[in-house]
């Protein structure tokens, strides 16, 4: 087991009034694996992932869990500890990082501030290292890492964060919404990529997005989040077959297929705020009297699914 | 008659990249030719830095064409402008991309409505409350009265589109530009949004064009109208023209088959795509799409293929002949 989290929440507060942006949260990541978390605005996620880096600023806060990466956890040791590990074991590609880089230094320096941080002071090494990286990534380093960020598209920028994520060799890297500022080719290029250093280099990976169907292509694993809450956890192609959780299936029926009969579907919108009993309540036609209260998380079908529906009868 | 006509429109930006004397030229559209009538739909295809948003914006008004004209109604809007300008800027309404950037903070939701609604028309205080609340209702943010004192931060981003929708439906437009209306919009709610628009689409006999870059989406939008003439674009250039469905079952331009390909489906999941190749480099001369075709021919790289066909699919490349014309 690489990393654990376990019954994480994080709220945020400002004043008497408190936003619950994780609940409970729990999962295990194994070495090599790409575990894909979906939610949509507001389900909590990029602050999941926050959570896990120890990147929480107030007015949000972490109230319960534990991190255990390698069997240590990362939320309790000392903050000097926790940098060693930080890009070194465990690196970030943040959130429209298209626009992370630097604006005023080149590529090459960008990579420079990181390994100097670090301890990696060989130039000759650094330069061969990220050659090799820029090539990994598909771009030319004799071109690129001269560059400005704003000499670059979209897709390139992308393409450095993730080379820039791998400089130090780490075995996990959390992604929060690689490609969705990209069109159809590059975020076809991006999760080639993505694939391949899953595959060839065994980078454990946290992939984080609102689209279904982008992560569903490279995920062995889905988590899928709903208003700070875990709704379904299983295997990618489990649940792209046969969704357990309505909200699940209202993601999956929601794509409209590229070919064959399409069906008309009437989607219903969230109308009330939500304070108790289950949090997808207002939106499901499944509801019964039972979902006034928050559904546990059952077991079904070697899956985790947080809805009344699967709950064990007469066990 | 049609409603609106684009006549060989072509938007050149300048820059001075080529040095002091020689300015370079880019094409963001290319001798576009378009005809939209009443109670259309056409569908925008194409990627990113392909011209779509700038064809959105010549259509609109807020762009001016370098080269060509846009004919509404009979006029021509930049050269006959005392007689047509006025109508044709109400007439014409656009639908923006992202609705977090262009909806105001600092007034609510009446506020928004209310501003066009007294610019074009002088109303009374009655008939302008009997207004807000039937284009609130039409977009089915109901209970109207709920929302008409909230501010855009206190409404999610479907909420906020389908506000959107609404400020450009007061004016009584008659063409309505919507411009990827929901690629900002959470993936659950995307439908909900869709099926609002083409209801009120067939219900008003709107004209509209819809641009996106998205194929499933598309699909399933031409599928609400029944309808729907599509173009692709590609470079500034459109490179193929025909009905949706026609297009996707039996596709022509090697662009158009290469943007089906790599568009992920539910029933293609795992399937090895084929490579393609990315450049965005824009041609001068030839085929714009020259440079990551895989049937590229000689002459695609001297001369500039021109649309060609049937009036219900037409296309621009040499496979399909024209060479001698």
């Amino acid at each position: 087991m690489l990393l654990e989290v376990s019954d994480l929440s994080v709220i945020y507060s400002a004043g008497n009034k408190v936003v619950r942006a994780v609940n409970n949260v729990s999962f295990d990541l194994e070495k090599g694996e790409v575990l894909g978390i979906i939610g949509e605005s507001g389900s909590g996620k990029s602050t999941l992932a926050n959570a896990i880096i120890r990147a929480i600023k107030p007015p949000g806060k972490i109230v319960s869990g534990r991190v255990i990466y390698k069997g240590k956890d990362l939320l309790e040791m000392p903050y000097d500890e926790f940098r060693k590990i930080m890009w070194k074991e465990i690196s970030y590609v943040p959130q429209a990082s298209q626009n992370a880089l630097n604006p005023v230094i080149t590529v090459y320096d960008s990579f420079k501030y990181v390994a100097d941080s670090h301890g990696f002071n060989d130039e000759k090494a650094l330069r061969e290292k990220v050659s090799e990286l820029m090539k990994l990534v598909g771009l030319d380093p004799k071109r690129v890492l001269n560059m400005y960020p704003f000499q670059l598209s979209g897709g390139m920028r992308q393409r450095v964060m993730i080379a820039l994520s791998m400089l130090l060799d780490p075995e996990l890297i959390i992604m929060d919404e690689p490609t969705s500022a990209l069109d159809m080719l590059n975020q076809e290029l991006i999760l080639k990529l993505i694939k391949s250093i899953n595959k060839e280099m065994q980078i454990s990976i946290i992939y984080i997005t609102h689209d279904i169907l982008n992560v569903a292509q490279i995920a062995d694993r889905l988590f899928v989040m709903y208003k700070g809450y875990m709704m379904e956890d299983g295997k990618t192609e489990d649940i792209i077959k046969d969704p357990l959780n309505p909200y699940t299936q209202l993601l999956i029926s929601s794509i409209p297929p590229l070919k064959g009969e399409i069906k008309n579907i009437n989607v219903k919108e969230d109308t009330s705020y939500y304070v108790s009993g289950c949090p997808f309540l207002s939106r499901c036609d499944h509801a019964f009297e039972r979902c006034k209260e928050l559904p546990s998380v059952f077991l079904y079908k070697n899956r985790k699914v947080r809805c009344w529906l699967y709950e064990p009868h007469g066990a | 008659m049609n409603l609106m006509e684009l006549r060989g429109v072509s938007v050149i930006f300048e820059d001075r990249g080529g040095g002091f004397f020689k300015r370079r030229r880019f094409y963001a559209l290319k001798n576009v030719s378009l005809n939209i009538g009443e109670d259309d739909l056409i569908l925008v295809l194409g990627e990113s830095g392909a011209g779509k948003t700038t064809l959105g914006r010549v259509i609109v008004g807020l762009q001016k064409p370098t080269n060509g004209s846009v004919i509404y109604k009979g006029y021509d809007v930049w050269k006959q402008k005392r007689k047509i300008y006025a109508t044709y800027r109400r007439e014409v309404q656009l639908v923006p991309q992202d609705p977090y950037s262009t909806l105001p903070y600092n007034k609510t939701v009446k506020e928004i409505l209310e501003a066009p609604l007294k610019r074009w028309n002088k109303l009374s205080k009655q008939e302008l409350e009997k207004r807000l609340v039937e284009l609130l209702d039409m977009v089915r943010l109901s209970p109207p009265e709920d929302f008409l004192d909230k501010y855009p931060h206190q409404l999610s981003g479907g909420q906020r589109q389908r506000l959107n929708i609404a400020r450009s439906l007061s004016v009584d437009p008659k063409l309505v530009v919507a411009d990827e209306p929901v690629t900002m919009v959470d993936a659950s709610l995307r439908l909900g949004l869709l099926n609002t628009l083409a209801e009120i689409k067939n219900k008003l006999h709107l004209s509209m064009v819809f641009i996106t870059h998205d194929i499933p989406t598309a699909r399933y939008f031409y599928h609400l109208v029944k309808r729907g003439n599509t173009i692709v674009i590609f470079g500034g250039k459109v490179v193929e023209e025909g009905d949706l469905e026609e297009l996707l079952s039996n596709p022509y331009h090697p662009y158009t088959k290469d943007l089906i390909n790599i568009t992920p489906s539910i029933d293609n999941l795992y399937k090895e795509k084929p490579e393609v190749k990315i450049n965005y480099e824009r041609v001068d001369f030839g085929c714009p799409y020259q440079l990551r075709c895989p049937y590229v021919m000689d002459i695609c790289k001297k001369e500039e293929p021109q649309l060609i066909g049937t009036n219900s699919h037409r296309v621009a490349c040499y496979l399909y002949g024209g060479q001698n014309r």
